[in-house]
């Protein structure tokens, strides 16, 4: 199946939204969320999820911090803010308004 | 994530690689057990790690830079909608931080910098500890002997300041400044001469020391720098040869002669060092410096020298870094002088933190918004900071180019007071850094606690509409604030009016002679012109008979020793009646009508016959000292083999310098002991000038060869005499000045902004019928608690800290003068007051109706 490729800047939002649901995730379970929504849209490079945790971390919007898994490994796990669910809240908003215009665009022309 | 572990992240790169590894692999890992297949083949899904890598510490970095950035573009658009408050800001930074900037580099150009010379750390001066005098420099004996056996100090030079007549090149002659030096002198410095070599051992004792270092300058400007090494000029009347150049680079005005000398034209032999009344004897004792060896210190030399010192020399020897010798006289006034520009600085930031903190009052709505939009307190906090620090270094800035204006214009008023700063100007690279430090630092003084109660104000019901009161914690600070600098500036306003007070006194102290139309001038007689004492006399009276004849001159004396002139002192030990061991005594040996042109009163019987052998004249303190003031006149002084007799009493004079008190003094006929340095003083209602022209044409007529030195008025001699302590007092006074008014805007702005913020509040009380003075009152009392704090607090300060650190500058009063103390408080009181008042006006003229109508 072709991979659809996610448009330019959804992925952070995409992140906080997971985040927001379904409360504190390692990067690995991140992975597994949004390859199971996205049907594998992500997969290009598995990796490149880090970079966009780090730069929600390093605005304040997500924090992390390393917990022990069930069979003793070291995991960094990630929770959303109070400032990040904020920044989802209005995030989530411009989105929708900015897809919504697309949409119409596209269905008038 | 707070600047802390930002700048945490940045330090421990590797320590953050290892966790997204880690990150990375645990990834890998739950992904291999969940497909089945091989964590290698994992890995490759994950992709390249190293660009990941990259790609996430980039991130952090970034993301950092960017909200600096973003921190700063917003505080940047909150100036420029604020340009008056940013103005003041920067201008009240530039005036403080720029005092306390000219202030530091200057500091640093005579005290603190490098001194030019190699290795400048192991450098010392060697001093004995004697009871008089802590500062007592040893005999040369003892330098030589520290100079062969001494391990620890490596290299060990003594110098003096001197000075001599240059002639006998066909050309004018003329007075040179000149330094006595031992062997190694500028090897001990690690200088290197221009041309030729300093002395040997052989050239700095008699008989072989008729050689002479030039300076370069002197060396272009007499003989146009044409090739003398190894060729022979006459100094002092002899025949010596010039065996080497010294390059203008080479600085030794402060180390030789202290701030107010001129750089040694020449440089002589330490043995051709005379004692004026005597052409055989050398002079005993010059300073003495040395270069430690490495990694030798200070108690360690010391212990060595005097080991060494010790069957001649029962006084200890000590050791001081040579960079504070050189600055030594002028450090207290340094001192006091930073530290009034640092008070100055703080109440500078002090009324920035008062203005500020009123801002962010104003700004509460809009600080509120932000919080209300998810800006955290820390994010509030470090915007008001970044805001603050923006003006800082912008204000900073321009003290930079404030301090340049202020250095101009204080070198320019009292040239010679600073020692080294002709050594040029050094890299100004401390003072950058040091303006930095300043800016970062005054920028976090006045920017944390405005942003601080920002952030509180920012909370709560900052959203309401129009309400401008400041939260009772934010005006306690604002309070705070204006006592800490009436405060400061009662320190420095004491500290100036002391320096004033002692500058006052010292300026009318009484001196013991006449100021006004008096003119003095000094000879230096050449002793292969002048050999004998016949010779002398004879110049002696040929210079006073012409002297006298001059139209207009209605007295003329003659002297080995000026007051405040510091030439050549006869250092007399004479038996005294009832006193047992020889006495030190100042001789002067004076002729003409000295007493009368110096205006020197004799207080009993008269002066002496000018060709007696016996008679002399003494000083007040030596008749209090040495005969219990019982009556001197008559009184017979017999000495071994000879025999003296006092003939007057002379007023005490201050001969040294205007701070000491006289020595017991004894004056002698010039006949008695003819010297060859003739000090003149003239007595004329004649302009000085003219008077200069008579006594440089009479001495030509004399001996043509022999110039005139330093012709001076004596008023210009105390000027000189008064130029440190003049820099000291009007400089101080100049920033207490400032200090005072920035304190009274500092004042004037919380008590107005408390008006203003009130003004419905005082509306309604007019409407309820409070008088004029009811609400007068009220101002006041709020305005004047803070800075009657500040006050008491300011003047227990002065009282009990001060006084330790200004109390060797003083004269003449003590660090606790009432009349200083009170002063400062009334003036203080009567700006606070004023500062207080025009608000209080204000508030007066509220119209109730209007005043109720605006909350």
């Amino acid at each position: 199946m072709a991979k659809t490729v996610f448009p330019q800047g959804s992925l952070p939002l995409l992140v906080l939204k997971l985040l927001a649901r379904s409360g504190p995730q390692h990067g690995y379970a991140i992975t597994l969320m949004i390859e199971r929504l996205s049907e594998d849209a992500l997969s290009v490079e598995e990796g490149s999820l880090y970079p966009a945790l780090h730069r929600l971390e390093e605005s304040g919007w997500i924090k992390a911090k390393w917990v022990v898994t069930e069979n003793n490994r070291r995991a960094r796990i990630y929770e959303i803010t109070a400032s990040g669910r904020k920044q989802l809240e209005a995030e989530e908003q411009r989105w929708r308004s900015a897809t919504a215009a697309v949409d119409r665009v596209l269905r008038l022309a | 994530m707070s600047w802390y572990s930002r700048l945490r992240n940045l330090l421990r790169k590797e320590e953050l690689d290892e966790e997204l590894n880690e990150e990375l692999r645990f990834h890998a890992e739950r992904r291999a057990a969940d497909l089945g297949i091989t964590v290698e083949a994992a890995r490759r899904r994950v992709g390249n790690t190293l660009r990941i890598r990259e790609a996430s510490r980039d991130i952090r970095i970034a993301v950092w830079l960017e909200t600096v950035l973003q921190d700063v573009r917003l505080a940047l658009r909150v100036w420029r909608k604020r340009p008056l408050v940013a103005c003041t800001a920067i201008l009240t930074l530039a005036l403080g931080a720029g005092m306390n900037l000219a202030v530091f580099g200057l500091m640093w150009d005579s005290m603190w910098k490098p001194l030019p010379y190699k290795d400048a750390d192991s450098l010392v001066q060697i001093w004995l500890d004697d009871p008089a005098d802590h500062r007592t420099a040893p005999r040369n004996i003892v330098v030589d002997q520290w100079r062969q056996r001494s391990r620890s100090v490596v290299s060990v030079a003594s110098y003096r300041p001197w000075r001599f007549t240059f002639s006998g090149d066909g050309r004018a002659p003329e007075q040179v400044v000149a330094a006595l030096i031992s062997e190694s002198f500028f090897s001990t410095l690690g200088v290197r001469l221009m041309m030729g070599s300093e002395f040997t051992k052989s050239q700095v004792h008699a008989g072989g020391d008729n050689v002479v270092l030039l300076s370069e300058s002197f060396w272009r400007r007499r003989f146009g720098g044409a090739p003398m090494v190894g060729r022979q000029v006459v100094v002092e009347g002899t025949l010596s040869t010039v065996v080497g150049i010294v390059s203008a680079s080479f600085h030794g005005a402060a180390l030789i002669r202290g701030a107010r000398g001129a750089e040694p034209e020449a440089f002589l032999p330490l043995s051709r060092g005379r004692a004026g009344f005597s052409n055989d004897v050398s002079i005993p004792t010059s300073f003495a410096m040395g270069r430690l060896g490495p990694s030798v210190s200070v108690p360690v030399a010391e212990k060595e020298l005097n080991a060494i010192a010790r069957p001649e020399e029962r006084r200890t020897v000590w050791l001081s870094p040579l960079a504070d010798e050189v600055s030594y006289g002028a450090r207290p006034a340094m001192l006091a002088l930073i530290a009034a520009t640092a008070c100055i600085l703080l109440i500078a930031c002090a009324n920035l933190a008062n203005l500020l903190l009123a801002q962010t009052v104003t700004r509460r709505r809009e600080l509120s918004l932000r919080a209300a939009l998810g800006a955290g307190r820390a994010r509030v906090i470090r915007q008001l900071v970044t805001e603050a620090m923006l003006l800082s270094m912008a204000g900073v800035t321009a003290g930079l180019l404030a301090a340049r204006v202020f250095t101009g214009v204080i070198i320019r008023l009292y040239p010679g007071v600073m020692p080294r700063l002709e050594e040029g100007e050094s890299s100004r690279w401390v003072v950058y850094l040091f303006a930095f430090g300043v800016s970062v630092a005054s920028g976090l003084f006045f920017g944390l606690l405005p942003a601080w109660r920002g952030a509180n104000e920012a909370g709560g019901d900052g959203l309401r509409v129009g309400n401008l009161l400041m939260s009772g914690g934010s005006r306690r600070w604002a309070n705070a604030l204006v006592g800490a600098q009436v405060g400061l500036t009662a320190v420095v306003l004491i500290g100036a009016g002391l320096m004033l007070k002692s500058f006052l006194a010292l300026r009318s102290v009484d001196l013991g002679i006449a100021r006004e139309h008096r003119v003095t001038a000094t000879v230096d007689l050449p002793s292969n012109r002048y050999k004998t004492d016949a010779d002398k006399t004879r110049f002696g009276s040929q210079l006073l008979e012409r002297l006298r004849s001059v139209p207009g001159v209605s007295a003329a004396g003659i002297s080995n020793s000026l007051p405040l002139r510091y030439t050549n002192l006869m250092n007399l030990r004479l038996r005294l009646p009832g006193v047992n061991g020889n006495q030190p005594i100042a001789g002067r040996a004076v002729g003409g009508d000295y007493f009368q042109a110096m205006g020197i009163r004799l207080m009993a019987g008269r002066t002496f016959e000018e060709r007696s052998k016996t008679e002399v004249v003494v000083n007040e303190t030596f008749v209090r000292r040495y005969l219990r003031g019982n009556n001197a006149i008559g009184l017979a002084l017999p000495q071994d083999g000879w025999s003296l007799v006092v003939s007057g009493v002379a007023k005490d004079v201050r001969h040294l310098s205007m701070r000491d008190s006289a020595v017991p003094e004894i004056f002698f006929p010039f006949t008695m002991f003819p010297l060859s340095t003739v000090d003149m003083v003239v007595q004329s209602n004649l302009p000085p000038t003219q008077i200069m022209a008579a006594m440089r044409r009479e001495m030509r007529a004399i001996d043509d060869q022999v110039p005139l030195g330093r012709p001076m008025p004596i008023e210009q001699v105390v000027d000189g005499e008064l130029a440190q302590p003049r820099f000291q007092a009007v400089l101080l006074g100049v920033f207490a000045v400032v200090a005072m008014v920035l304190a009274a805007i500092g004042t004037y702005g919380v008590i107005a902004y408390y008006v203003r913020s009130r003004v419905p509040e005082l509306g309604l009380r007019r409407a309820l019928g409070a008088g004029a003075g009811d609400l007068i009152w009220l101002v006041l009392r709020e305005g004047m608690s803070a800075p009657l704090i500040g006050l008491l607090l300011g003047v227990a300060t002065g009282a009990l800290v001060l006084g330790r650190f200004v109390e060797s500058l003083l004269f003449g009063i003590t660090p606790r003068d009432p009349a200083v103390f009170l002063l400062t408080a009334g003036v203080l009181m009567v700006t606070s007051l004023l500062a207080c008042v025009l608000p209080s006006h204000a508030a007066v003229r509220i119209e109730p109706g209007v005043a109720l109508r605006e909350s």
